[in-house]
This record gives C-alpha cells, structure tokens and sequence, in this order.
C-alpha cells in the first residue's frame, strides 16, 4: 500500500473503526487511543498490507487493542446516558435507534463486537469470523442472541412505558 | 442435518436473511411449526439491526495523515546500486591493467576460456610483450638521431638563391613555409614519392638512394592533382643493420592544387658537406 493509499483509508476506515471503538468502550479517550494505535500499525506495516485488505487489517488490530484495553482496565462501566453528541443527532426513528444504542450495554463484550461489524460496517459472518477469530457458526449464534437480547430490552421498556 | 434444538441457532439468522438453501428452509420451517414458542422469538428479529449514526466522527484524521513521499528506493537498493557502481569501476580498472581482457562484454566468457586446463597453460606460456609507449618510442629515437657535424647556419632565402650551396633553413612548399629542423640536416639524398592522398618526401641514407641528389636537383617541379591536406616528410637512417624511421608532419597545404618545387626541397635537405663533395 502507498502513502496515498494509507490516507485514503484514514480518510475512509477512521470514522468506522472509531464507531465501532466507541460503541463498544462507550469511552471516547480510550476509543480515540485505539484508533490511533491501530492507524499507527497499519502505516508501520503499508507496505506489507494491501489496500484492498486495509480495512479488515484495522477492524482486527481494532478489535484487538480494545480486548486488551478491556482485559486491563476492566472498566466496561456504561454511562446512563448516551454521548450528547449522540442524542443531538438522533434522526427520525430517534425512540428505536435510542432503545436499540442502549440495549448495547445488555450485550455481552462479543455479541456486541460482532453485532457491531455485522450491522455498522457490513461485514459477512466470514469477514467477523476472522477478525474477531471465530468460527464462522459462532458468528451466526452470537449474532442471533444478540439480536433476541435487543428485542426483549426493546420490549421490556415498551412494557414499563 | 436434522434442525432442532440444539443446533437451530445455528440457521435462525440465515433463515432470517433469507440465506437459507430449501431444503433447510423447509426443515427449519417444520421445526418452527413444531416449536411456535421458538417461532414466537424469531419474530421481528429482522427488524433489530442497529444503524451507525455517521455523524459520529473522529476529529483526529490530521494526525494520522501521512506525508506522501516519493518512493525511497530503500536501503537494499542503495545497497545494490554501490555494489554495482563498485564493480563497474573494478572491472574498468581491471580491464586497463590487464591488456588481454579489452572487452568489458566479453568478460565472463573470455574468464570461462581462460580457465580452461588447455588455455590456461597456453596463458601461461603466453609472452605478453614489453612493448614501450609512444613517449618512450619518442626518446629512443631522438637519441638515435643522427646530429649533423657541421652547425646549424640559417640564412636569408635570398642568400641561398644566389648561393651554389643549397643550405636552407626553409622550404617554400607552394607558398607554405616548412620550418628546417634537425632532422632535415641528415647525411641523406632524396626521394619523393607522392600518393593520392599526401606527399611523402623520402629521405633516404646514401647508399639507398635510388634518386641521387644530383639528379633531384635537375627536377624542376612536381604539379599535385590531388588534395594534400599534409606535407610528410620521412627519414630513414641506415645505421649498421638497423633501420629507423622518422616520421614527421609538416605544415599543411591549404590549397589543393599546387605547385612543389622539389629542387627546392632537395636543396633544403642536402648537407652542405655533401653539396660540397659533389
């Protein structure tokens, strides 16, 4: 990958993978590091790394930073409340998208991670198979649950409204 | 695969993208009919997918840029590139202190030959001859120059005109001035010879003359029909049985056709002692 390859994908993967971070941290600094960490091996290693397999390369060195962070810190300690930049830039299914932002935090570290690839950056069951170093059925099982826990969160509020 | 409990966690999100082959669809679909309790927990799945709120950014994209050089050949290339300006000022180097390898492309095949048990003695035996360059050739002949016994006299053209002694220091040679040197005050007779291309005025030792001085001095002139850029003039020396030569270039001729007074050529080159003796 060329130089210019790189910013291109700092110009295009940086948002993601800090969404991805962020979600999953629900910690802004630790996110920002992790992005940093991850944009800073990728260039140490462009010219080894293809561009075509660039943003996966940064998903897993992501991924990976954050498993360590966790493993470390410990602190996965969700705020009551999302970002305010989040809640200002709420769309029209504002109720949906909130419930569904703060069901994230009734997920478990991998069903969240791999529900996150799956439904933020698009990734094939394949793709978070290998980032997240998983069997590619136990994507599908993990996705799933996450999916079941989401609705019943959704549902439990919807009852206490 | 049979689906059932166990397993159908394993096809429920396919079932739900609709990635399932038929087969499985009819199975997981029989399964579900069985189970409604786990048809009930299907339901609306597809409807759970989060979306990413984009305008969540990451402000630090500056720092992460990166200064688009141009490539850098990097330090095995330069490497290589030293390598390979050594060995062409090796082989160079090589080729001018070894006279029998000239051709830098031929090197490898010529070493292949070389290093061949029946050339390598034929190398061996071979005699590379001593041969001294031109600056030495140069000193060795000047020393065997022949110096003239009587003094160098210069004198006026007019005075040699009048004069039954031809000593003269110059030649007119169609108008162009050939300066006397001391090669000119040989013991000598004289001989020309002219070829298409330049004029040779073979100056010979006595007893070699095939035209005596006498005989060039009753010449009157020679008419050059070609172009002469040059005027020669050589000496051969007959020293004991060792012939050498001197060879020496003269004024050239601007014009291209002429007039060469060859008496007057002769007279320049004839020693006074021998005028004399005549």
């Amino acid at each position: 990958m060329t130089p210019k390859e790189y910013n291109t994908c700092v110009a295009n993967f940086s948002d993601g993978v800090y969404r991805f971070i962020l979600k999953n941290l629900r910690h802004q600094a630790d996110a920002e590091d992790v992005v940093q960490t991850s944009f800073e091996r990728l260039w140490i290693n462009h010219t080894s790394v293809s561009f075509e397999k660039a943003k996966s390369y940064l998903f897993t060195i992501a991924y990976r930073c954050m498993i360590d962070l966790i493993r470390k810190a410990k602190r996965i300690e969700y705020p009551e409340q999302l970002p305010e930049q989040e809640v200002l830039n709420m769309g029209e299914n504002y109720a949906v998208k909130e419930l569904l932002e703060k069901g994230l935090k009734e997920l478990s570290e991998i069903q969240r991670s791999v529900i996150l690839l799956r439904d933020y950056e698009g990734y094939s069951y394949e793709e978070i198979g290998k980032i997240t170093e998983l069997k590619e059925s136990q994507v599908k099982v993990y996705i799933f649950r996450a999916r079941q826990k989401l609705k019943s969160y959704i549902k439990s509020i919807e009852q206490t409204v | 695969m049979i689906i059932n409990k166990e397993n159908y966690e394993l096809y429920a999100i396919d079932y739900i993208d609709g990635n399932l082959s038929d087969q499985e669809k009819g199975q997981m679909e029989q399964f579900l009919y069985k189970h409604p309790n786990i048809k009930k927990e299907l339901e609306g799945l597809g409807m759970v997918i989060l979306t990413p709120n984009k305008k969540i950014v990451y402000d630090g994209k500056a720092d992460l840029i990166q200064a688009e050089r141009r490539p850098f050949i990097g330090w095995g290339g330069l490497i290589l590139l030293v390598l390979l300006i050594s060995t062409s000022i090796t082989l160079i180097w090589f080729q001018n202190q070894n006279p029998l390898i000239s051709d830098s492309t031929t090197t490898v095949f010529k070493t292949k030959l070389n290093n061949l048990p029946e050339n390598k003695q034929k190398i061996q035996n071979k005699i590379i001859p001593n041969k001294p360059s031109i600056k030495e050739e140069n000193k060795i002949e000047k020393n065997n120059v022949i110096k003239p016994t009587t003094p160098i006299q210069k004198v006026e053209p007019s005075i040699i005109e009048k004069t039954s002694v031809p000593i003269l220091p110059i030649v007119k040679i169609n108008n162009t001035i050939i300066e006397n040197t001391e090669d000119k005050k040989e013991d000598i007779s004289t001989q020309n010879t002219l070829n298409s291309k330049s004029l040779y005025i073979q100056l010979k030792h006595l007893s070699m003359a095939s035209i005596t001085a006498k005989e060039l001095q009753n010449k009157d002139e020679y008419i050059v029909n070609d172009f002469v850029k040059t005027v020669e003039y050589q000496i051969n020396r007959n020293v004991g049985f060792y012939n050498t030569k001197t060879s020496k270039k003269a004024k050239s001729i601007k014009t291209p056709f002429g007039k060469i007074k060859f008496k007057e050529i002769a007279q320049a080159f004839l020693p006074e002692s021998y005028i004399a003796s005549k």
